[in-house]
């Protein structure tokens, strides 16, 4: 059916129309939140919440960007809002230091060839996005993770394509430079290179 | 931009599938002779790979939230959020249905008798036969009781089971403090009603001590319970006559504004009470003249008409301005 119907129908209190919208961004939405996050958990509370919050304020939701554009902009709200949150409860991470000093001492663990699995990945990712600035968190997310279009980030960012671009290749360079570090990610020869730099 | 970030960049870029010809030109040759950027390069992409991996979301999760949103949805009817949005639309309920008492008790009847068993005369009908309250103001049930016998006298099309609610709980208005059991006959109706397009709210509504009617639902979508809850009924507005058999996709009330603003449709009606506009539906034009009603200090709200079929594949809906 077409998204336009739907939203109308959505936008008058239906229910079952907004439930369509679910099902076409659920995954997407879900996708988002677990590589912000981190949790499966916390992915599942976030996606929830972004719908909440979506079909609380759908009357408002006049058409003046896509419906998508809309609904990541309220996700990447929460996520950073949960991001903050859990900084400022450092007791969901037992293993976060006093201060930021000791964060290298987290990065020993694992060796650079030790397999990971989904649910270690889903951490290890999590974990280096939350070391880049938060702008940077932003459009890694929209762009590598929800897979949306130069053009829908420009309307989500409120900045240019051309500083899409600019600010893709700068995010993605200083989360190389996270992974590099931090070792579990990208690897051996990799970080023998000078170019983003790692500790190693 | 130096060299190297514009290199980077590229490398960047080539991800997304968005270089040209001759960008890609450029950084090949230079990851050639770069193998800093050429690592750049592979660690881009095996990053992007990785945070683009498909993931799927836990099985529970749809569920989940629909869960929220029908428990939301819940605590919205409970909760009336915009109670000065919410009465127009009961206003306007109450309205029809007190036109629907004039048109059936009056001199207009003989014009649905000659129509004989045509939609039209089985949804007057309908609308007379179902019923309203229990404790408002007497006289105006009294002649509903009228309206609503006569009604049912005159249209032998109508089901017995309509026919008994028109005798049981006769009245043709809908009241402000219905009685349970009324909703409960109403929802009887729906079986024998003349046909169940109308409305989508209306099965839902009927569930709750709600004024519904059999299929021509006089109650706004999905607000009934709220609706019922309201104290009295200020103001009647005459829906006009050559409206009522118009089908439409929406039907949305503006009330309380002051100057109302350009509409891009056509004005099929107008009086002292109110002007009746007939729009393109689109989303764009729907969404563009109900925001520029808002800002122009109206509320809006959505209204299902007794004299409406909505049906949301018409080419057209309605907005009704109410006046002051």
């Amino acid at each position: 059916m077409d998204e336009k119907h739907i939203l109308a129908r959505a936008r008058r209190g239906e229910l079952p129309a907004f439930e369509e919208l679910v099902r076409r961004y659920e995954k997407r939405v879900y996708a988002v939140a677990l590589r912000s996050s981190g949790s499966p958990e916390d992915a599942a509370d976030i996606t929830q919440e972004v719908f909440l919050r979506a079909w609380r304020s759908i009357e408002s939701f006049r058409g003046d960007s896509g419906f998508s554009t809309w609904l990541f902009r309220i996700t990447m709200n929460l996520c950073v809002d949960f991001a903050r949150h859990k900084h400022a409860q450092p007791q969901t991470q037992p293993l976060v230091g006093e201060d930021d000093a000791e964060r290298p001492i987290r990065d020993t663990a694992p060796t650079p060839e030790e397999h990971l699995d989904n649910s270690e990945l889903g951490r290890e990712l999590a974990a280096a996005l939350d070391e880049v600035s938060e702008e940077h968190r932003r459009i890694v997310l929209l762009r590598d993770v929800s897979g949306m279009s130069y053009t829908e980030i420009a309307e989500i960012l409120e900045i240019s394509e051309g500083t899409v671009k600019s600010r893709l290749s700068r995010a993605r360079i200083a989360l190389r430079t996270v992974l590099l570090r931090r070792g579990n990610l990208l690897p051996s020869a990799a970080s023998n290179h000078t170019k983003g730099g790692g500790d190693a | 931009m130096s060299d190297e970030e514009y290199f980077e960049q590229l490398c960047s870029n080539s991800l997304d599938g968005t270089l040209t010809d001759s960008e890609r030109e450029k950084l090949e040759a230079h990851l050639a002779e770069c193998p800093s950027c050429a690592a750049l390069k592979d660690d881009l992409e095996r990053m992007r790979a990785l945070f683009s991996e498909e993931i799927e979301p836990p099985a529970s999760l749809h569920e989940g939230i629909m869960q929220r949103l029908e428990q939301e949805s819940k605590l919205k009817v409970v909760r009336p959020e915009k109670p000065a949005r919410r009465m127009p639309v009961f206003t306007m309920v109450a309205a029809a249905a007190v036109v629907v008492l004039v048109v059936l008790g009056g001199g207009l009847m003989p014009m649905f008798s000659t129509v004989g068993n045509s939609r039209a005369a089985d949804a007057a009908t309908a609308e007379g036969a179902v019923a309203g309250g229990s404790d408002a103001d007497a006289a105006v049930q009294e002649s509903a009781e009228q309206a609503g016998i006569s009604a049912y006298a005159k249209q032998p099309a109508q089901s017995d089971a309509a026919g008994v609610d028109a005798e049981e709980s006769p009245a043709s208005t809908f009241l402000a403090e219905p009685a349970p059991n009324t909703a409960e006959q109403a929802a009887d109706a729906e079986t024998s009603a003349p046909t169940s397009e109308s409305t989508d709210g209306s099965s839902g509504a009927a569930a709750g001590p709600a004024p519904v009617p059999g299929t021509y639902s006089v109650a706004p979508s999905g607000d009934a319970p709220q609706s019922a809850r309201m104290e009295s009924v200020q103001s009647a507005i005459t829906v006009p006559e050559s409206l009522r058999a118009m089908s439409v996709a929406h039907c949305y009330l503006a009330q309380g504004g002051a100057e109302l603003p350009d509409i891009g449709g056509e004005l099929l009606a107008t009086d002292d009470q109110a002007s009746w506009f007939l729009l393109d539906n689109d989303l764009v034009t729907i969404q563009e003249t109900l925001g520029a009603v808002e800002d122009a200090g109206f509320a809006v709200s959505d209204y299902v008409d007794a004299g409406l079929t909505i049906d949301s594949k018409a080419s057209s809906w309605l907005l009704i301005v109410v006046d002051g």
